[in-house]
């Protein structure tokens, strides 16, 4: 129960620095970093799977009526919630994870490496997704590329800075 | 349905996530502007372009009926000119016996050109829906306008209503909002209303021809000269069936059609030159029917 009402609350405090803070703040032409991800990276790996998926439909749809960017947000965070369960499937041990004491991924579990690679694969994925929408031109996909992977770097940024800050 | 169920319960997370995927992708395609006149814009180019190869297709397979229909219409046309030009033939005879100077303008020869006419292939076409609609090859660029007639080989064929720059859409004599007043060649009549009751594509009703006409089968119904829209006296059809047997004031006509529209192919846009300035002068008339005259005939 605790469990839940620290993740609702770290939706909430995310869903309101992507909306009143993050998008407000102009960061250059290629950056527009999206930490509200962070909510999928620290949600326990044994929740259902469902219900991780509507909340991501949920929240997504949220951040979408704040920005007024109908359905991108919430498109692009259900395709990332999607592809996430299957490499979770495929590439993580629930159980050693378990023993660890550990209910998501992170540097301590699992290693640098492989948190960087984890994490910044998927936000990259969401981004490319977001961006290919939001341009919807197959003739700007260098500058869909390019704005996804600059953002990515971002979004990974200030998700490892918001973890750091909500472990505190 | 077993089978089907098992299958949905077994992917019930991918199609889960697919449908709240495509929810969120309509959101964008309903509510985002550029994203909808994208997909909008696109989707109506790749429907057209099907439809232009499905007409390429059709058209190399009716290419026997089409050019019969095609030979018709020139032996039509050249009666047509033959009769013009024995008309001017008469008047020159009469002018030359009488020797006096012909102050009427003489059909033919001061012959004003009132029509401009345009080519057009018919790519899409409906006749089976209480309002039926073609679509054409020619658009804005080809100097298609909105209020064009169309006319077929045979006969006519409906209104354009709306244009694009490369396409345009007309709508059909097959179509429930199509009314028009037509001419009755052998009475010399010029009334009633033609339309359609949506029931047969070879045929269409006109109404509100008074009881007491002498309409007769066979009779030719043909475009009247009062209609700023179409040329005068150009085929609709024949009538196939007057019915006196009801007890209303109006005769009940079935006209039978003059263009097979299941079969039109090739079109011709006409354009009135001087509609703008019979419209004009039709509204300055409906909105101040006294400007003209400076109240000089107000009773």
């Amino acid at each position: 129960m605790i469990e839940t009402i620290k993740h609702i609350f770290i939706a909430i405090i995310l869903g309101l620095l992507q909306s009143f803070l993050i998008q407000e703040v102009p960061m250059g032409f290629y950056l527009k970093p999206m930490p509200y991800l962070m909510l999928f990276f620290v949600l326990p790996l044994d929740l259902n799977r469902y219900a991780i998926l509507i909340s991501a439909f949920i929240f997504g749809t949220l951040i979408d009526l704040s920005s007024g960017s109908f359905g991108t947000h919430s498109a692009a965070t259900v395709a990332m919630v999607f592809i996430k369960n299957y490499v979770d499937r495929a590439f993580i041990d629930f159980d050693s994870l378990k023993l660890q004491g550990e209910s998501y991924i992170g540097v301590e579990s699992k290693g640098w490496l492989f948190f960087f690679y984890y994490t910044i694969s998927l936000i990259f994925i969401h981004h490319l997704i977001f961006f290919g929408l939001d341009f919807f031109e197959i003739r700007s996909f260098i500058r869909i590329f390019s704005t996804s992977l600059i953002s990515s770097l971002g979004t990974f940024s200030l998700v490892l800075l918001f973890k750091s800050l909500f472990k505190k | 349905m077993w089978v089907i169920y098992q299958w949905i319960k077994k992917n019930s997370y991918p199609l889960l996530a697919l449908a709240l995927f495509f929810f969120s992708f309509n959101q964008i395609l309903q509510y985002q502007i550029y994203q909808h006149s994208f997909y909008f814009n696109s989707s109506i180019s790749f429907v057209r372009s099907i439809d232009q190869w499905r007409s390429n297709i059709t058209g190399f397979i009716n290419l026997k009926t089409e050019n019969e229909q095609l030979r018709n219409e020139n032996l039509y046309l050249r009666n047509a000119i033959a009769y013009s030009d024995s008309l001017i033939g008469l008047y020159d005879q009469i002018k030359g016996d009488t020797g006096y100077i012909d102050t009427i303008s003489t059909p033919g020869k001061r012959r004003k050109i009132s029509y401009d006419f345009v080519s057009a292939k018919v790519i899409r076409n409906t006749t089976n829906r209480p309002d039926n609609y073609f679509y054409i090859d020619k658009g804005s660029v080809h100097g298609i306008k909105e209020q064009m007639a169309v006319l077929g080989p045979e006969g006519v064929v409906g209104v354009i209503i709306q244009t694009t720059k490369h396409y345009s859409v007309g709508m059909s004599l097959l179509n429930s909002k199509f009314e028009t007043t037509p001419f009755l060649q052998r009475t010399g009549l010029r009334e009633g209303v033609l339309k359609w009751d949506g029931e047969n594509s070879n045929s269409v009703t006109l109404d509100e021809i008074n009881r007491t006409a002498k309409i007769k089968v066979g009779d030719a119904v043909l475009t009247s000269n009062y209609s700023s829209i179409f040329p005068p006296y150009q085929p609709i059809g024949k009538v196939k069936r007057v019915n006196t047997n009801n007890t209303s004031q109006f005769l009940e006509i079935e006209v039978e059609l003059a263009t097979n529209f299941n079969k039109i192919n090739t079109v011709y846009c006409v354009s009135t030159r001087f509609k703008n300035e019979m419209d004009s002068l039709q509204n300055s008339i409906l909105t101040n029917p006294m400007s003209n005259n400076n109240g000089q005939n107000k009773p």
